[in-house]
């Protein structure tokens, strides 16, 4: 394999994915190591299990170096390495969900299930609480979500998919990702608020 | 319109995917319908938290481990890719060998039986002739079959023993000679 004479650690994304795709591995593990943490983090946020998150994350990067010619650089290397491993997430997911067998459970998730019978909550749930305090209570709402309605936010509010990509991604129709969206915004605000409620009492 | 109907379309208002045309239909609903003034807010407040960001997670595994992992799943699908890259023979070009050398030595024995006895002692060919006409034989099917050699997963070894006159030739495959 040949070797770009490059310096790792303080070389620009782009320079590394050259190198890489030279076959240089020492430049691919620096972009490893740059982003690990990030790519882990979004599999993780899709997944909810430690175990599986790496062992994806990993995978995606193993797809990332088979595919490095298929990089334009139209978008950022993270941005790009991140699809990879949600198009993944989103494959295991499915796999998982074939286990499950919940047509019926499915069904009403689609269709909104309890939340459709929630109260709407007016009163902001969130008001007052620090960054770091917001970030670790919608982490622990989104663990108490569906696969289904964890995804479609995940992919909305943090990777600013459109809905039409969303439905692409996630193979279902644009009327799917609506209303799943909906229903994961409302169960979210009630937990949320539910939460609240917690710390006053 | 149902009701559902109504709260996607305020779902896509604020998350700026309605057309111009539609929004200000919903903009009447909100000015009208206090129950979607209300919902209208809750989901606001809801967005508002997300962009507030995600928590911040780390890898649980060390650099070196994690990498490891990787590095040894890319040299194992190159090895494999390299295999992949070599052309396969054809099953029907494995058995050209095979079936060529019977076919040899059936149409030198159906020589051998229609031919007439020429040879000393009661007709008996000499060893030399024998290897002679095997060798034509052999000549005449490889000129009939030629079979192309290109790849490098065959070999042959040739033996020839001037002397008899004859010429072994002994093909086989590389991969089995490992």
């Amino acid at each position: 394999m040949s070797k770009s004479k490059i310096d790792y650690a303080t070389a620009e994304d782009t320079a590394l994915v050259s190198a890489s795709r030279k076959g240089d591995t020492k430049a691919f593990e620096e972009l490893v190591a740059r982003h690990r943490d990030k790519v882990y983090a979004r599999a993780y946020s899709m997944l909810r299990n430690e175990e599986e998150a790496v062992d994806l994350s990993q995978e995606a990067w193993v797809k990332a170096w088979q595919r490095l010619e298929q990089f334009q650089g139209d978008s950022s290397f993270l941005t790009w390495i991140t699809r990879i491993t949600i198009n993944l997430c989103l494959d295991q997911i499915r796999r998982n969900k074939r286990r499950r067998t919940e047509s019926i459970e499915q069904l009403d998730e689609d269709l909104g299930g309890v939340e459709r019978q929630m109260p709407v909550v007016t009163a902001n749930p969130t008001e007052g609480l620090e960054t770091s305090e917001l970030r670790a209570k919608i982490d622990e709402a989104l663990t108490k979500l569906s696969y289904e309605h964890r995804t479609v936010l995940v992919l909305h509010e943090f990777e600013d998919l459109e809905y039409k990509e969303i439905a692409k991604r996630m193979e279902c129709s644009i009327g799917t990702v609506m209303s799943r969206l909906f229903y994961a915004r409302r169960k979210m605000a009630a937990l949320m608020a539910a939460y609240k409620r917690d710390e006053l009492t | 319109m149902n009701n559902l109907e109504r709260e996607l379309k305020l779902q896509a208002y604020l998350d700026g995917e309605l057309p111009a045309a539609e929004a200000a239909e919903v903009e009447r609903w909100l000015d009208q319908d206090a129950e979607m003034l209300a919902l209208s807010t809750e989901l606001r407040h809801t967005k508002d938290a997300f962009a507030a960001g995600e928590l911040t997670v780390k890898c649980p595994e060390t650099r070196d481990f994690y990498w490891s992992k990787i590095a040894r799943s890319i040299e194992a699908e190159e090895r494999q890719a390299e295999r992949a890259a070599v052309v396969e023979v054809p099953w029907w070009r494995k058995l050209l060998v095979p079936v060529g050398a019977l076919a040899a030595v059936v149409v030198t024995l159906a020589t051998l039986q229609m031919q007439p006895q020429t040879g000393e002692a009661g007709g008996h060919k000499k060893p030399t002739e024998l290897a002679k006409e095997l060798n034509n034989a052999i000549n005449q099917i490889d000129s009939a079959v030629e079979v192309e050699q290109k790849d490098d997963s065959m070999g042959a070894i040739t033996f020839s023993d001037n002397s008899e006159g004859v010429t072994v030739v002994w093909h086989y495959e590389r991969a089995s000679d490992i």
